[in-house]
């Protein structure tokens, strides 16, 4: 369990977390997204002890990670591909980390074995690809059998069967009772992962929500309707609560009605109806409808839209 | 990396199974600690050759040259042994043992400073040990601790490598001494503390910094450069340098019997302020600022 409240860091005149409280529980994967620098790492680093609030706490299991007699057993965290001396081997680094808590070589043989480095385990960080460097912070993170992993993002750098791998090996740990707590940028990413999503943007909380309910609620079906008699009826259907967007000349997009009331009123009033389709909002339109407003680095629209 | 080592369902056991070697359930402690980064330094390739050079450099110039000396044409030196104590002094046995650390002492640092700052600049590693351990300050005392022995053990070795590789020669001009006397044990401890107290400051001050250049550059400005450019001002500059870790650190490896105890406690006590001061500051901003 990871619980956030009122965090917020400034750093000199740059706010990158602002007010941010939730909470991430035990049983699920929750996926930490939004746009880069929108303060998720910031955010991690602060649950981490890293990163020293400006004001606000964060606790893991309870307590400060601080307080925690042995805080690899309680929250095993992957904040930096580069995690590593270059100088080292994957077992030396594993070795070192697992000395200052006295576990055993036993384990670290078991974490190079989970997250198949065992081949690599003699060779140096610095000749490892980065999505070998993921294996390797995942393998660090599980160390201490902690209840609680945090990881940021951990697919950048793995390949398909890396990332296929990741999510069914981070599915499991929750379907355990752990709290897994993952970011990423992209929202992709997290559809096929993640079953509650917090996301963010300037650093302030968007959306803390199970996935489908963040979906439903950035309007995620909209009727799309084709009509020569367009204007009369979106004139007919108009009420509060009902959104009308004229898209192009007799088409438009309709929230807030479904297809069949729409389909209804059209006969009613005998307005002939081309097409009449419901799209539902993909998980990457669901995202930059959340975070549009939000995006540090806007890009110039394109001329001529 | 072939995915065919992949574990695809393979997940470890339940929180809370992982035990230490002595069957009980993990826990951080100072022992703990330290002992992870006396590993850390043994498994990088740097801290073999930090040392060995360290090593051969000061073997190289406090007993090498010595050695050179009574292999001069006698034309040109026709008294080997008057040339030696010119250089090494009265006791040059002991001379030696002071070269030795004043060639070991700038190489030490360096091996000091790298201990924290390779944490910082050569990668995120800082964040991972720190993430393990984060009440932070028992990291920085453990560091502080193995440089120090590091630092310690390359004194007393090359000190007595030193004397030891020229005592044939300086017995021949019947210079020679014992290793086991009270001033040349004396002479190899001094220069051991003065290697220990150089290295730990090195690690104090390098942890003030996030790049190895600018702390390698502080270090070394200190205590190298400093003595040698502070005496260029006049007045006081000559008294200022004394009070300069590397140069009062120096008066550890003079002999007793030769310069009386006053200097050697002295110099002494304002190396270890100056390391317990580069530690206190280097203590307090390492546990509070943002990794």
């Amino acid at each position: 369990m990871i619980e956030v409240e009122h965090l917020t860091k400034r750093f000199g005149a740059t706010t990158a977390v602002d007010d941010l409280s939730f909470t991430v529980r035990p049983g699920t994967v929750t996926g930490f997204l939004g746009p880069n620098g929108a303060g998720k790492s910031t955010t991690m680093r602060a649950i981490a002890g890293l990163v020293r609030p400006t004001t606000g706490t964060t606790r893991v299991n309870g307590m400060a990670v601080a307080s925690h007699p042995a805080p690899l057993t309680e929250i095993g965290t992957l904040l930096d591909v580069r995690a590593a001396h270059p100088g080292r081997t994957a077992h030396a680094h594993l070795t070192a980390l697992a000395a200052t808590h006295g576990i055993g070589r036993s384990r670290v043989r078991d974490v190079l074995q989970l997250t198949g480095m065992e081949a690599a385990a003699d060779r140096r960080v610095g000749s490892f690809s980065m999505g070998m460097g993921q294996r390797l912070g995942l393998a660090a993170a599980l160390l201490g059998d902690p209840q609680t992993l945090m990881l940021d993002e951990p697919i950048n750098g793995l390949d398909p069967d890396g990332i296929i791998w990741v999510r069914r090996f981070l599915r499991a740990l929750a379907a355990e009772g752990r709290t897994v707590f993952l970011s990423s940028h992209l929202m992709s990413e997290m559809a096929q992962t993640a079953d509650h999503l917090i996301v963010i943007g300037r650093g302030r909380l968007i959306a803390d929500a199970p996935i489908a309910e963040v979906l439903a609620d950035v309007g995620a079906s909209r009727v799309a309707v084709t009509s020569p008699e367009a204007d009369r009826l979106a004139a007919a259907i108009a009420a509060p609560g009902v959104a009308v967007t004229n898209i192009a000349l007799g088409e438009l997009e309709i929230t807030g009605l479904d297809a069949a009331a729409i389909s209804t009123v059209a006969r009613e009033l005998d307005i002939p109806v081309h097409e009449l389709v419901t799209r539902t909002a993909s998980l990457e339109e669901a995202y930059l409808a959340l975070t549009d407003s939000a995006l540090e680095y806007q890009a110039e629209p394109v001329s001529g839209r | 990396m072939s995915t065919s080592t992949m574990s695809t369902s393979t997940v470890p056991a339940r929180a809370g199974t992982v035990r230490t070697a002595r069957g009980t359930a993990p826990r951080l402690t100072f022992a703990r600690v330290a002992r992870a980064e006396w590993i850390k330094t043994g498994t990088l390739r740097s801290s073999y050759w930090t040392v060995g050079s360290t090593l051969a450099f000061t073997l190289l110039f406090a007993a090498g040259v010595l050695l050179v000396i009574p292999l001069a044409p006698t034309a040109e030196v026709p008294d080997p042994a008057a040339v030696i104590i010119d250089n090494y002094g009265a006791a040059p046995a002991l001379g030696v043992i002071g070269f030795a650390g004043m060639f070991a002492y700038a190489l030490v640092a360096i091996y000091g400073v790298l201990i924290v700052s390779s944490e910082r600049s050569s990668s995120g590693l800082i964040a991972t040990t720190l993430a393990a351990v984060p009440r932070r300050t028992p990291v920085l005392l453990a560091k502080l601790l193995v440089s120090s022995v590091v630092g310690a053990v390359i004194g007393l070795v090359a000190g007595a490598a030193s004397f030891l590789l020229v005592q044939p020669t300086l017995a021949g001009f019947g210079l020679g001494s014992n290793l086991f006397d009270l001033d040349t044990l004396q002479a190899l401890a001094g220069g051991s503390v003065f290697l220990g107290l150089i290295a730990a400051m090195s690690t104090a001050i390098g942890s003030l910094f996030r790049s190895t250049a600018a702390a390698m550059g502080a270090v070394l400005g200190l205590l190298v450069l400093a003595p040698t450019i502070l005496p260029i001002i006049p007045g006081i500059g000559g008294i200022v340098s004394e009070f300069l870790p590397s140069t009062a650190g120096m008066m550890l490896f003079q002999s007793a019997a030769q310069v009386g105890w006053q200097p050697i406690v002295t110099g002494g006590a304002v190396l270890l302020a100056w390391t317990a001061g580069a530690a206190v500051v280097g203590g307090v901003l390492f546990t509070r600022r943002d990794v």
